[in-house]
């Protein structure tokens, strides 16, 4: 009874166009001071602690390394060194797209950061070469989705801190997932290409590859940084992300001078508005999962389905149609800190590592951010393309497809996830 | 009004800045100098914690606080003006309602007086930000509604897809949106 109210104003504030935030915060609010007996003080104090969750203390700072790579320059490099490794091939402008897709992934912990640091630069490239638009921004739109997949990972963060999982383990956990589906998209576009009868431009000489390797090397040593510090002990999750934003500073201002001195008041000032809109909102969903905890959902939730008797391979198929449909009309933060709770319980009592839990809350995540109506991808594609969303979402159709079936992998193939963390940690 | 603006954009700078370079700096003297700062993990707890709550109020402002405007586009315009009014307005009650909860909170800590780990501060002195972010962020929402009642607005809410385009690279940094 509590619970459908709690549900029933979120839903209905969301609609009505109150801020995801508010709308969590609120819904909230109103359930325990109706039917419970905490102080308003107490509940403050919650909103308050949310500061004080250290695995969260990552995100601003993953924001900003991200904030000085896409201004800095450095996602430029890092497609310019993809085109001359293979752009040659049938498709190859294309698969070098995904190609630079994944090595911006590998600096940025966001998925419409990358499809605009890497999409601004070549959906207008692809175009011009002869490519069509819908083909171009349908590639982009799905490949930047990596963005979370490949650590760092801002969503993992969350994940993190919602479920007490190691951040560490995770990223980790992401990297042959991510290196699959952009080999699947890649294929996927071989495949296409040969179909589309694409232009090919002529294989780059092996001195440009060295040049490219060269010049894109200092954003590509940042997750280098980031995964081996963190593997390597030298320091906190949390640490290696700060180290990551001043290291991106000093290469965007210094290095590739692309960003200058003046300017850089400007990127904290971006980068701060991104972190809190993005805290707000996971301090309103924390104090929102508190409710859920006072009154036992994720237990009650757990016991009935375990309950049922549901084997484990039942119990994920319907997480995935789950998060799915949640994924498509909801923000990824919000579903990770509302669901990860009820969710992470059931996982335990049916033996699924929480690891491979969290890898598979992402992939889906990225799907609902390339389905209409609320995909933050199909947003910033066409921003960037000036096409309608709705043609946007048709271009995006075929490519998501492969994420599906990339799904329906990582669900029942938790080794892909799990070898590599446990074979480092 | 114009000097409250200035300064939420230079606070958000400048704690942006200091929280990093704590941090960082944290790290950097227990490798190099092999010496670390107890009070660098409060510090930075309480550097985040007003980042987001002086932040709040500035991202309504400039509405960075996305939300899902599907259902409302579908009204006519009267309707979408009465829907925005009642947001707004439920938005106010929210601020004022963790306002005044915040302020409760901090006299009560301030009657207990407890200091904080390694700050050598009293713990009701950072918290002091809920009450004060939590009512900016009221008067915040206040300024929108007085817009969207004048019709000046339709809705509050922001636009994620179109802050992260900012970052685009194709266009001069003049021409971006």
């Amino acid at each position: 009874m509590t619970v459908s109210l709690l549900f029933a104003m979120l839903f209905a504030f969301i609609a009505l166009g109150i801020p995801v935030a508010v709308a969590l915060g609120l819904s909230s609010l109103l359930t325990i001071l109706l039917f419970a007996q905490d102080s308003l003080a107490s509940l403050a104090l919650k909103l308050y602690e949310t500061s004080e969750a250290y695995t969260l203390l990552a995100i601003p700072f993953f924001i900003l390394g991200g904030t000085f790579m896409t201004t800095g320059g450095v996602a430029r490099r890092m497609i310019r060194f993809a085109n001359a490794c293979i752009g040659h091939l049938r498709g190859g402008l294309a698969m070098a797209s995904v190609l630079a897709c994944m090595l911006f992934a590998a600096v940025s912990g966001s998925s419409p950061a990358t499809v605009v640091a890497v999409g601004s630069i070549v959906i207008g490239g692809m175009v011009r070469a002869g490519y069509p638009q819908t083909f171009a921004a349908g590639v982009i739109c799905n490949a930047g989705t990596l963005g979370i997949l490949i650590p760092p990972s801002i969503v993992m963060v969350v994940y993190a801190a919602a479920t007490e999982t190691s951040v560490g383990r995770l990223f980790m956990a992401g990297v042959l997932p991510g290196i699959l589906l952009g080999l699947m998209l890649m294929a996927a576009i071989y495949v296409r290409g040969g179909v589309a009868c694409l232009p090919r431009p002529p294989r780059a000489s092996f001195g440009e590859i060295v040049r490219a390797a060269r010049d894109s090397l200092w954003g590509l040593l940042l997750v280098v940084i980031i995964l081996g510090g963190i593997y390597g002990g030298i320091f906190t999750p949390t640490e290696a992300a700060a180290a990551a934003a001043v290291y991106a500073f000093l290469i965007a201002v210094f290095v590739y001078r692309d960003l200058r001195l003046r300017d850089v008041p400007q990127v904290l000032l971006e980068s701060g508005k991104v972190t809190v809109m993005l805290m707000f909102i996971v301090a309103n969903a924390l104090l929102f999962a508190h409710v859920l905890t006072t009154e036992r959902i994720p237990q009650a939730i757990a016991e009935q389905i375990v309950a049922m008797g549901m084997a484990s391979w039942q119990f994920l198929l319907v997480v995935n149609v789950l998060l799915l449909a949640a994924g498509m009309v909801m923000e990824p933060t919000g579903i990770i800190l509302i669901l990860a709770p009820i969710l992470f319980p059931i996982a335990g009592r049916l033996g699924i590592d929480p690891v491979h839990l969290g890898i598979i809350m992402v992939v889906n995540l990225e799907i609902g951010m390339v389905t209409p109506p609320v995909g933050l991808n199909l947003f910033v594609t066409a921003g960037i393309t000036k096409m309608p969303i709705m043609e946007v979402a048709r271009a995006a159709l075929p490519w998501t497809l492969v994420l599906l079936v990339f799904l329906l992998i990582v669900t029942y193939v938790p080794r892909l996830s799990l070898v590599l963390p446990s074979l480092l940690f | 009004m114009r000097w409250l603006a200035r300064l939420e954009e230079v606070l958000i700078v400048l704690l942006m800045a200091a929280m990093t370079l704590v941090t960082f700096g944290q790290v950097v003297a227990r490798y190099v100098f092999n010496y670390s700062f107890v009070w660098a993990l409060e510090l930075t707890g309480v550097l985040f914690a007003w980042l987001i709550f002086v932040g709040m109020s500035y991202g309504a402002r400039v509405g960075a606080h996305i939300g899902v405007d599907a259902a409302v586009r579908l009204l006519g315009p009267r309707a979408a003006r009465m829907a925005g009014v009642l947001a707004a307005l439920l938005c106010i009650a929210y601020s004022l309602i963790v306002a005044w909860g915040g302020w409760q909170y901090v006299r009560k800590m301030h009657e207990i007086g407890i200091v904080m780990q390694d700050l050598p501060l009293q713990q009701w002195m950072p918290r002091l930000v809920v009450p004060l972010g939590f009512l900016l962020l009221a008067l915040r929402f206040a300024q929108t509604l007085a817009r969207i009642v004048r019709g000046q607005q339709s809705h509050l809410l922001g636009d994620e897809a179109q802050a992260a385009l900012q970052l685009r690279q194709d266009l001069p940094p003049g021409e971006r949106p």
